[in-house]
């Protein structure tokens, strides 16, 4: 018995000290300076995008209907709901029905949801437009639900998760102006502990003419899975 | 045999050593709990208190795939280092009404080598600023805290082993 424990013991200890020294085969200095790029690459990245007063450039994306949906469709509006969201996100998901009930809270106010789809789908296949289109049906979504194929817009707009939202008021010449950034609230995994509904709080700042205070609410959410170059 | 048994309790002893420094981390075992609640204070004064540790920071929750797939990574980094003043820690942003259910089943499931803590905040956007201002909230996201006063770096999304080994060289006295 004696003999086994101290026999454990040392070939235990031996291939601690081997696996604390394994030499890594990735030593170089040429490839430390790529794993630096990355880091300043990342950065520069999460800088891009709307701010808030930013003029948004007008967006056409194809539905789920198959037809081309453009911001300038929503001229009779006072403003939009753009959330990028997607189907396999379980942030998302828990986000759904409130995505839903705010639309048909706010449509009639002139402040529709406009949803975007910026998952690359070789990445995620749960978010084709085909599985869009399903989603859509299935949960009966009163909203457009668009697709950004090329992740264009959730780049022109410097989105980075799901769901991410922006909430853009139409000022007099016609276009669209970023007035929030954020987050629908502050609970996510329960919308009856909601404490701060950050967004209805914009809409309504939006509406009585102020801006709105917060402007912009970090919250947890999934990484939009960009195409691999 | 009074001898014989405390010289074994001295082997048994001496096992359980060698198996905690391969292992680099305390390992996740009946007896000790799967991880650790804090708040936002309580993580800070953590980081604080090892102002000579190189810390790998992962933000992380059961619900998100990527994150679990890079979790083996870290694993792979605490061992590597597991002589080195290096502390991969595993942060789980699961809600707080969640976590105890999901996170225990989680890690009752797997042998996660680093040490797991639970971010006891229902309010991330209080916190997600205090941990990076350049993180939009999106995970995984990884912070690597640098002996101070070290400049800290931050990635919002996946990290491979080799991009985690290039972070970390430069940090620790390489033999």
């Amino acid at each position: 018995m004696k003999r086994t424990y101290v026999f454990l013991g040392l070939a235990l200890l031996t291939a601690a000290v081997f696996s604390a020294f394994r030499i890594s085969p990735e030593g170089t200095v040429a490839e430390k300076a790529i794993g630096e790029k990355t880091v300043n690459e990342t950065i520069v990245a999460e800088e891009a995008g709307y701010d808030i007063g930013s003029e948004v450039a007008n967006v056409k994306l194809k539905n789920i209907d198959g037809k081309m949906v453009s911001f300038a469709d929503f001229q009779d509006q006072k403003g939009l709901i753009v959330i990028f969201t997607c189907n396999t996100c379980p942030y998302a998901v828990a986000y759904e029905q409130r995505i839903i009930d705010l639309d048909k809270k706010y449509r009639d106010m002139g402040y529709p949801v406009v949803a975007i789809n910026p998952n690359d789908v070789t990445r995620q296949p749960g978010d084709s437009f085909e599985a869009m289109q399903e989603r859509a049906k299935e949960k009966g979504y009163t909203f457009p639900y668009l697709y950004d194929e090329t992740q264009e817009v959730a780049k022109q707009f410097g989105a980075t998760r799901t769901p991410h939202v922006y909430l853009l008021k139409k000022n007099n010449a016609g276009t669209f102006r970023v007035a929030f950034i954020g987050s629908i609230d502050d609970s996510y995994d329960d919308a009856s502990q909601v404490e701060n509904p950050f967004l209805e709080n914009a809409i309504k700042a939006v509406e009585a003419g102020n801006a709105p205070d917060p402007a912009k609410v970090k919250a947890i959410g999934c990484t939009i899975k960009w195409r691999e170059i | 045999m009074g001898n014989g048994g405390q010289f074994c309790a001295m082997c048994r002893t001496f096992l359980l050593c060698s198996g905690l420094l391969l292992l680099g981390a305390v390992p996740a075992s009946a007896q000790k709990a799967l991880y650790e609640s804090v708040n936002i204070q309580a993580f800070d004064q953590r980081l604080a208190a090892g102002a000579d540790t190189v810390f790998v920071v992962n933000f992380w929750a059961t619900w998100c795939a990527p994150c679990i797939r890079e979790l083996p990574h870290f694993d792979a980094l605490q061992k590597e280092h597991a002589d080195k003043k290096l502390k991969v820690l595993l942060v789980s942003v699961d809600a707080p009404s969640r976590a105890k259910a999901a996170l225990s089943d989680f890690l009752n499931d797997r042998e996660v080598v680093c040490q797991v803590l639970h971010l006891n905040e229902s309010k991330p956007h209080e916190y997600i600023d205090r941990i990076a201002p350049q993180w939009s909230g999106s995970i995984p996201a990884t912070l690597v805290i640098p002996p101070s006063p070290g400049k800290r770096l931050f990635h919002e999304g996946e990290m491979s082993l080799n991009e985690l080994q290039h972070w970390i060289k430069p940090l620790i006295n390489v033999p």
